[in-house]
């Protein structure tokens, strides 16, 4: 199978009690029950090279980031060497924004794009985009290999890990940064993945990274990915990078 | 790295402002025809601030057989032009021609109207049908396949792509690595891009990427007076298949695919690189990928998005990647006609440079009148000319700084003709 260099798993603590999420711009009567989230605020999560990246960063995007560019040492030589020697393979889904819409509820057709614009940040498109931050991570790494954005629900991190594969086994890249985060800070993301999983199952938010280097085979990761039947925590689109992760040694949860 | 298999396109099937359907398509774009209409007083307000759009004729749709159950104004744009876009590939698909994936690049919405219904009606029920979901498309495609007896594809090899701009360049180039590889012997590549909603359009004007230019040509890369680009809608999709299976069978094949280059910029996150290296990398791969040196290369379809840095570098990049000879090597946009599909750019470029190699004929850059001193390459400029097509580049440059280029080849004898 191919080198796993390195990897990090970030997961709240299981300590941290599994709590309810209000979603309250539905009110506070609408809630997702037994979830687990970090303790951190947003830009404890991760330390940004320059303030301004928190604006273009949603939740998901921050852990995102935090997993991965926890990687730029063990990635520091291939990318002295050549900077197109690093990809970049994510899995991420979009963040809605729901206060817009909802603010807009009886803006007429005619006053929409004024009333728009006056709700809304030019920025605040960007941390809608899934492409933005593995791109933001790309920046901060420096890697100018190629990078993927994988949206599958329940497949893009395996999409992201084949892919990551086929790249180092065909020497496209010599080293490959696989991602994936989930946050539950999208109502929509959030209900659909609770009605997915159950309600006994746990809703967390989740962030994983590994890297991977070329190796004499190919590697399983379809096996590698499926969940054990005993987990109880749900992860969203970050499973199967996580179910990987853990097993594939050299665990560091942080 | 030996690859073994070539990889044949044999199957087309297109969505778009300039018609639906291959030899609509084809018709128009090489009479230069443009797709891109107003869109005040139509589906926008008389003073919203853009106002053009490429947007697909609503006359020129029909329902797609697979959601010929469900009402038409209730299903969404996205799957429409989707099924429609794959019903139309896959007819060149023999019943038992098994496709071993599909891959799609499908822009997730900003599902602003279907928030505002969740909010009115106070359930959350809304908020978690399959239309939320990245590959509800590619679930309409994979029932396509199954109906037309060329299924099962297992749900995990349905791989959908949001990289913005180079989605479908690269849907189409991991796909081309799969099959080449022998990993897969046939697959179904593509992109859709449907969400030309007031909200969409605003996100974009907010930014200052879009054509306030008033009237068809607003969408006129490589000029003086480009100011943005137009947003547009469509769908194309593509069968993808092992170059030997394909000739057993006797199959048409519009072309091959040889060669696939990704990068990123590692710059900004709407800027392109001033030295344009990203971009160079990834056009060079393309090339190298398919075992050629530049001077193999007849033609480039270009990004051309029609915004004052994009068409500056490109050109920059591409008279770096061919030097002197880039002159003589003819540069088109597809955007002029009908605008920027996003994530579906690169499968829609990719019909027009497989039916430019089938027919041998470049396709114009409309609304290029008015040369940029910055922009002097030969862009075809408005009238489609006959020329020997061996090989096009295609390229595509995202938003975020992403770069991907596919290059694609006449078949030697077997290359389909519309005529046929």
């Amino acid at each position: 199978m191919s080198n796993v260099l390195w990897n990090r798993v970030l997961l709240p603590e299981q300590g941290d009690s599994p709590c309810s999420r209000v979603y309250s711009v539905y009110g506070d009567d609408f809630r997702v029950e037994h979830t687990a989230v970090f303790a951190a605020g947003d830009e404890e999560i991760v330390r940004l090279p320059e303030p301004r990246v928190y604006q273009v960063l949603n939740r998901t995007g921050l852990l995102l980031v935090a997993a991965g560019l926890d990687s730029r040492e063990v990635l520091a030589p291939f990318l002295k060497e050549d900077p197109f020697s690093v990809g970049l393979y994510c899995a991420v889904e979009r963040e809605h924004d729901f206060l817009t819409p909802k603010r807009m509820l009886d803006t007429p057709a005619e006053e929409f794009a004024a009333t728009y614009k006056s709700l809304r940040s030019p920025k605040q498109f960007f941390k809608e985009l899934p492409n933005i931050p593995p791109s933001q991570l790309g920046i901060i790494l420096g890697a100018m290999g190629p990078q993927y954005v994988f949206s599958h629900s329940r497949w893009a991190s395996l999409h992201a890990l084949e892919q990551a594969e086929i790249d180092v086994q065909t020497e496209v890249v010599r080293a490959a940064l696989v991602c994936s985060a989930t946050s539950l800070e999208d109502p929509l993301v959030s209900m659909r993945n609770r009605r997915d999983v159950g309600d006994e199952t746990l809703l967390s938010e989740a962030a994983a990274a590994l890297v991977l280097t070329r190796s004499s085979e190919y590697t399983d990761w379809k096996s590698l990915c499926r969940p054990e039947s005993k987990d109880r925590r749900s992860c969203g689109i970050a499973d199967p990078l996580l179910c990987a992760a853990t097993r594939t040694g050299r665990l560091v949860v942080a | 790295m030996t690859y073994t298999w070539q990889v044949a396109v044999t199957g087309m099937g297109i969505v778009s402002p300039i018609g639906v359907g291959v030899k609509e398509f084809a018709r128009r774009m090489f009479s230069g025809d443009s797709g891109v209409v107003n869109i005040r007083g139509g589906p926008m307000p008389q003073d919203f601030p853009i106002p053009m759009a490429g947007l697909v004729a609503e006359a020129a749709l029909r329902q797609p057989v697979i959601l010929r159950d469900l009402d038409a104004a209730q299903v969404p744009k996205l799957w429409r032009f989707a099924a429609l876009a794959t019903e139309e590939a896959v007819r060149s698909l023999p019943a038992g021609a098994r496709v071993d994936g599909v891959i799609y690049a499908t822009k997730e919405d900003d599902h602003f109207e279907l928030i505002q219904e969740s909010f009115r009606s106070l359930s959350g029920d809304q908020l978690t049908n399959d239309e939320t979901r990245a590959e509800a498309s590619l679930e309409i495609i994979r029932r396509i396949l199954d109906a037309h007896g060329c299924g099962p594809v297992a749900a995990s090899d349905l791989i959908s792509i949001n990289n913005h701009c180079v989605s479908s360049n690269q849907a189409i180039g991991i796909a081309f690595e799969r099959v080449r590889s022998g990993r897969w012997r046939r697959a179904v590549v593509g992109g859709v891009e449907a969400a030309c909603s007031a909200s969409d359009l605003m996100n974009f004007h907010l930014l200052h990427a879009l054509s306030t230019l008033e009237g068809p040509a607003a969408s006129c890369p490589f000029t003086s007076k480009r100011a943005g680009f137009v947003r547009a809608e469509g769908a194309a999709t593509l069968v993808l298949e092992n170059g030997e299976d394909a000739e057993a069978r006797g199959a048409t094949i519009y072309g091959y695919i040889t060669g696939y280059g990704a990068s990123s910029d590692a710059f900004r996150l709407t800027d392109g690189r001033s030295d344009g290296r990203g971009a160079i990398r990834a056009m060079q791969r393309a090339i190298l990928d398919a075992g050629q040196t530049p001077d193999a290369v007849s033609a480039v379809s270009a990004h051309g998005t029609s915004t004052p840095l994009n068409d500056r570098l490109e050109t920059m990049a591409i008279k770096q990647v061919f030097g002197s000879r880039a002159y003589q090597v003819p540069t088109v946009s597809l955007k002029s006609q009908i605008g920027h599909t996003l994530v579906a750019a690169g499968a829609i470029e990719a019909v027009a440079c497989l039916l430019m190699l089938s027919e041998q004929k470049l396709a114009p850059t409309i609304n290029c009148s008015d040369p940029d001193p910055d922009c002097d390459l030969d862009y075809v400029r408005n009238t489609a000319r006959p020329a020997p097509l061996k090989t096009i580049l295609s390229n595509n440059f995202g938003f975020g700084g992403q770069n991907a280029c596919v290059l694609f080849e006449r078949g030697a004898t077997k290359s389909a003709s519309l005529k046929n």
